[in-house]
């Protein structure tokens, strides 16, 4: 099968294209990429004025399956992953039974190869039962295809659970994502603590929560020369801990959401339990420090920690409901607007963020447009005007923040290994 | 929390709160709710009372919104007539304090507040605390905050400003008897103070906290029950009510309630409800079994 995608600006920052070009995909696989390829026989798609990038990741993603199937499935995630702009998802093992077992790493891609329609990379657990008490079966479930380990949901309370995993990991190369999150200083929070959390009345949960497991995690990272991902960043402090880290050569990388990067902690004002997630919204201080750490390289990709919840389980008292929000549908629009049209970063930047970002910390082939890569392609259409609309989404939730937006920027086409699994032009 | 979905709104409006009396706010709220296409009638009103007679018409009259343009006061007047009808109740803050408002995270500006409550109000449905058979969205004063502000109502020409207030607690502290007042939560242990705060929400006056634990979240209260036996003993003590440290010292004392009666000796110790005056002890404070319906 030849598809051949036309006259659209070819973005693809990891083999440092950008040009108004042709792509040719056979069989799967980017064939050519040049100013003018005849069609001779190929299905032709015309995307002038769009931008052709290589297919975005989303590296933090709870697909709710096996076990919450209520909230969402594999099927319905992957749609609305699809129809998001993304090509692949890393899939956190928070599920019911949690990932945390060869068997339940092929169940999830078994039934990925049958419902998805994108990619699904699992994530297994760092430790058995997510009790974290005693190491999970890594190299298992690596074997069976995990791509990274987490206890997402909850943090690696145990800094000799944490050394293990970082030691262990090591031997397949595979980063240790970890959800930075002092239980005991956290006490309870369920929003930012600070001017907000004071006038409504809801317990405070403070920015230095992250700050001190992050500042542990990398001077174990250090230690022991693991690969250490910091999942979902949200406070200026744990940025510059990151950046430092770097700096000093020590294998750390991080995330941050469009959440963090687009909201303040303003935004659960009248009690909103759809702003309500974990790690909170932050003050602006706070906000304004996330996006310098995406302009100077710090973060390395920008995650949605898609966490979808039925509408009854958000409809409660705000210290009751459930942390997370859905991101797959909202996250590139949201980007688009807010940090590009905005002014904080590039389309280039992003689409880095988007795409050889997480294929590095995952240790994927993707995220690039070169000859003889996959074909998984995100088509943007930078200047769309979009509404956020829950009513449409096609993820079983619609718990988000963001309804009722209007965003200039919207992805239009996905394509998985050369088919068109969304179009939406 | 479902959306409010307005189709008919009252407009309540209180010509007489806030520090910008003079200005038509009503009506700057009424045509911002016109402007984002939704039916609304104005209603001004004239004397105390007329607030919460016309909130209790509203549901027969087929409102499915109030807005209360004005203050703590107004919507305490409100809330009085709307609870347990279903029908929410916004603020469109015009008044001094706006503790509601701030608390709700709604913007101080009373037609951009209405607009944003029409357009993308939630219903935040809970218990408002009652005080006899009155009910309360913020707190209860009980005590000396109540004596100031009887004091300060009788010896102001008009609504009283900001300054009547600093200048009547002062005079308080020079003239208060502060006589003992005795609380008790029905567990057995009982407490005993010359001031106390029934906190149905964390703000109290501004940025005081003396319960920062209340929230409109819990279906519970906190007291704040102050021992100080003069007025220099209170003067010591209130620049820990901006912290909530107040709570670490020795002359008060913090604790959640689900109900608690006050009483005195003294046959006057006077009770505020929102900022409004709400008679004498003895009294029992509780939380309301009617649902107050707040459009957030």
């Amino acid at each position: 099968m030849r598809l051949l995608l036309r006259n659209g600006r070819v973005l693809d920052p990891a083999s440092g294209v950008d040009d108004t070009l042709d792509v040719l995909i056979e069989d799967g696989r980017i064939a050519r990429l040049e100013a003018k390829i005849p069609a001779r026989g190929a299905e032709v798609a015309d995307l002038a004025g769009l931008v052709v990038c290589p297919g975005f990741l989303d590296m933090h993603v709870h697909l709710r399956e096996p076990g919450q199937e209520w909230k969402e499935t594999i099927a319905t995630g992957t749609r609305a992953a699809a129809a998001g702009g993304f090509t692949g998802v890393a899939c956190m093992p928070n599920t019911v039974p949690v990932n945390d077992s060869r068997s339940v790493t092929e169940s999830i891609l078994r039934t990925a190869a049958r419902d998805a329609v994108v990619a699904v990379y699992p994530v297994g657990c760092v430790s058995k039962g997510q009790a974290g008490e005693e190491l999970a079966e890594m190299a298992d479930m690596f074997e069976a295809g995990a791509r990274a380990f987490s206890d997402d949901g909850q943090p690696v309370a145990s800094g000799l659970l944490l050394r293990k995993a970082l030691e262990y990991s090591r031997l397949f190369d595979v980063p240790i994502l970890d959800h930075c999150e002092d239980s005991g200083l956290v006490a309870g929070g369920v929003v930012h603590e600070g001017d907000v959390s004071t006038r409504m009345g809801l317990r405070g949960w403070p920015g230095v929560a992250e700050d001190v497991v992050v500042q542990r995690d990398v001077l174990l990272a250090e230690y022991t020369a693991g690969r250490l991902h910091v999942a979902h960043l949200s406070t200026g402090r744990s940025a510059d801990i990151v950046r430092r880290a770097k700096k000093a050569g020590i294998r750390v990388t991080c995330e941050a959401t469009p959440h963090h990067l687009a909201l303040t902690d303003e935004a659960v004002s009248g009690f909103d339990t759809n702003a309500k997630m974990n790690p909170p919204l932050r003050p602006e201080s706070d906000r304004r420090a996330l996006l310098k750490a995406l302009q100077d390289g710090t973060v390395d990709a920008i995650a949605t920690d898609h966490a979808p919840h039925h509408a009854d389980e958000k409809n409660v008292e705000f210290s009751r409901a459930p942390f997370g929000i859905v991101g797959l549908e909202t996250a590139v629009s949201v980007c688009l607007d807010r940090l590009v049209h905005g002014g904080t970063i590039g389309l280039p930047r992003l689409v880095e963020l988007f795409t050889s970002g997480p294929a590095r910390i995952l240790g994927l082939a993707k995220g690039t447009l070169a000859p003889g890569a996959d074909a998984d392609v995100t088509v943007l259409d930078p200047n769309r005007r979009v509404t956020v609309d829950p009513a449409r989404f096609r993820s079983k939730s619609a718990n988000t923040p963001f309804a009722g937006w209007s965003l200039r920027g919207a992805p239009v086409m996905t394509l998985v290994a050369g088919r068109i699994v969304h179009d939406g032009r | 929390m479902r959306t409010i979905r307005a189709r008919r709104v009252l407009v309540l409006a209180n010509p007489a709160a806030g520090p910008r009396k003079g200005r038509d706010e009503g009506g700057a709220v009424a045509r911002a709710v016109s402007r984002a296409g939704v039916r609304c009638e104005l209603e001004r009103t004239r004397a105390p009372g007329d607030a919460s007679r016309a909130a209790a018409s509203a549901p027969a009259a087929g409102f499915d919104l109030v807005l209360a343009v004005g203050g703590d006061g107004t919507v305490h007047e409100a809330a009085q007539g709307i609870a347990g009808s279903g029908v929410a109740l916004g603020v469109a803050p015009a008044g001094t304090m706006n503790l509601l408002a701030r608390v709700l995270g709604i913007p101080l500006d009373a037609p951009r507040a209405a607009e944003l409550l029409v357009l993308a109000g939630r219903r935040l449905a809970f218990r408002p605390g009652r005080a006899g058979e009155r009910l309360f969205v913020l707190m209860a004063g009980i005590g000396f905050d109540a004596w100031v502000l009887r004091e300060v109502l009788r010896r102001a020409r008009g609504r009283p400003s900001m300054r009547h207030y600093a200048w009547g607690a002062l005079r308080g502290l020079r003239t208060y008897r502060f006589p003992e007042i005795r609380f008790d939560a029905g567990d057995g242990r009982r407490l005993r103070a010359t001031s106390a705060v029934v906190g149905r929400a964390p703000l109290y006056g501004g940025w005081l906290r003396p319960t920062p634990r209340a929230s409109l979240e819990r279906d519970e209260l906190e007291i704040c029950v102050f021992r100080g036996r003069s007025g220099p003993d209170y003067l010591r003590m209130a620049p820990s009510l901006w912290s909530g440290s107040h709570v670490d010292r020795a002359d008060a004392e913090a604790r959640i309630v689900t109900a608690v009666r006050g009483e005195s000796h003294d046959p006057d110790v006077p009770v505020q409800l929102d900022g409004e005056l709400a008679g004498t002890l003895p009294m029992e404070f509780g939380v309301s079994g009617r649902i107050l319906v707040l459009a957030t």
